[in-house]
């Protein structure tokens, strides 16, 4: 059970370690607020798991991805707003942005380790090795976590920076792909090409590099179309916006 | 917030299809003392199937499979559904994320006429 319990914990909650990473990196990087936002969408979390039976029941079994999916297409639209300010050195503002993205990162990934945990905190058993597993859990989780940060916020090009968070982003985003296979929303299609042999989905490596930049070995086309999306939506985002509210803007001065 | 409102339309009109479900073959799985019974599913090449799992004990299960790029949480005492292929031949691994010593599954796609799916 140990094992098992550092094995989730850190497949649960290494996207929120990272985000944080990421997010605090960025220009005006506020801890305060990002603690704020993990912490909101934990609580979040824990209201779902309480309702979880009632919730997975809903739209045939479905009721859980297409939260999730939800959840996934707002951080989406946060992200590019996101970008935006940050590229256009408006950084004061994009802290309540960055909270809202640990919110919507915390409670997709954080519900199923709170599954685990509640569910087996109660066995006889599992007590110490519960608690053992989230302490080995948390030092791997922080140390990749300030690892990267260092990493990223030596970068002295804020837009690459910006990639590295969007492209971490791209893969979240691009598991919509599989939860809508998954409850038949989208037609399940081939493979695009199989790297296991390579990296494989359940190796160390391939976990990291899923987690980091959205890595699968058998992708299929939707998971890379989406990917690709994900990729390109906030240069998309920034470049309708200015043509779209630039414009308008322009009109009004002119009036 | 107009963003917000046309994404919560999208989601509800690609629920629409939904009806469909019932008119694909379907693999009943059950889950007792953190097994799968049975361990081995054979199911129809290129074709969709749901596979239902139906969990008998108190305790949650998470299943998870790598090689069909699903993961699934069903309840103690509940059942939830997947859905796979259509896939090509092979020998497909699936597992409860919560008990991966003991609950080990595979399903197998195979072109022969006779399968578990009906």
């Amino acid at each position: 059970m140990l094992i098992n319990t550092v094995i989730l914990f850190i497949r649960d909650t290494l996207p929120v370690f990272l985000l944080f990473s990421f997010l605090l990196a960025q220009q005006g990087g506020n801890a305060r607020y990002l603690l704020g936002g993990t912490l909101a969408g934990f609580l979040m979390a824990v209201g779902l798991y309480f309702n979880l039976s009632v919730v997975s029941e809903w739209f045939e079994g479905g009721g859980l991805e297409l939260i999730k999916t939800l959840v996934l297409v707002v951080m989406l639209s946060g992200l590019g707003e996101f970008v935006r300010r940050q590229y256009q050195g408006n950084t004061s503002s994009t802290q309540w942005l960055s909270a809202l993205l640990m919110v919507g990162i915390t409670f997709i990934n954080v519900i199923h380790f709170i599954i685990y945990l509640l569910a087996y905190w109660s066995a006889s058993d599992a007590g110490t090795s519960l608690i053992l597993g989230n302490v080995i859990g948390v030092g791997i989780s922080l140390s990749v976590g300030v690892l990267l940060y260092v990493a990223v916020a030596a970068i002295r090009i804020q837009l690459i920076k910006l990639a590295v968070l969007t492209v971490f982003f791209a893969g979240q985003i691009a598991g919509i792909a599989m939860l809508l296979e998954q409850i038949n929303l989208l037609p399940n299609q081939n493979r695009l090409w199989d790297t296991s042999g390579w990296v494989a989905d359940d190796s160390e490596y391939g976990h990291f590099l899923n987690v980091l930049i959205g890595y699968e070995a058998t992708p299929t086309g939707a998971y890379m179309l989406i990917y690709l999306a994900a990729v390109l939506f906030p240069v998309m985002y920034c470049y309708l916006y200015s043509l779209l509210i630039g414009k308008r803007q322009l009109t009004g001065d002119l009036k | 917030m107009r963003l917000l409102r046309q994404t919560i339309a999208l989601t509800l009109i690609t629920l629409v299809p939904l009806h469909a479900w019932s008119a694909l073959p379907e693999v009943v799985i059950e889950i007792r003392d953190h097994l799968f019974i049975p361990q081995t599913v054979r199911i129809p090449e290129g074709k969709k199937v749901r596979l239902v799992f139906i969990n008998h004990d108190s305790s949650p299960e998470e299943i998870d499979s790598f090689d069909l790029n699903r993961e699934k949480v069903i309840f103690g005492n509940s059942k939830g559904s997947i859905f796979v292929g259509p896939l090509p031949n092979g020998r497909y691994k699936f597992f409860g994320e919560l008990h991966p010593n003991s609950a080990v599954g595979y399903v197998i796609v195979s072109d022969e006429e006779k399968t578990d799916a009906d």
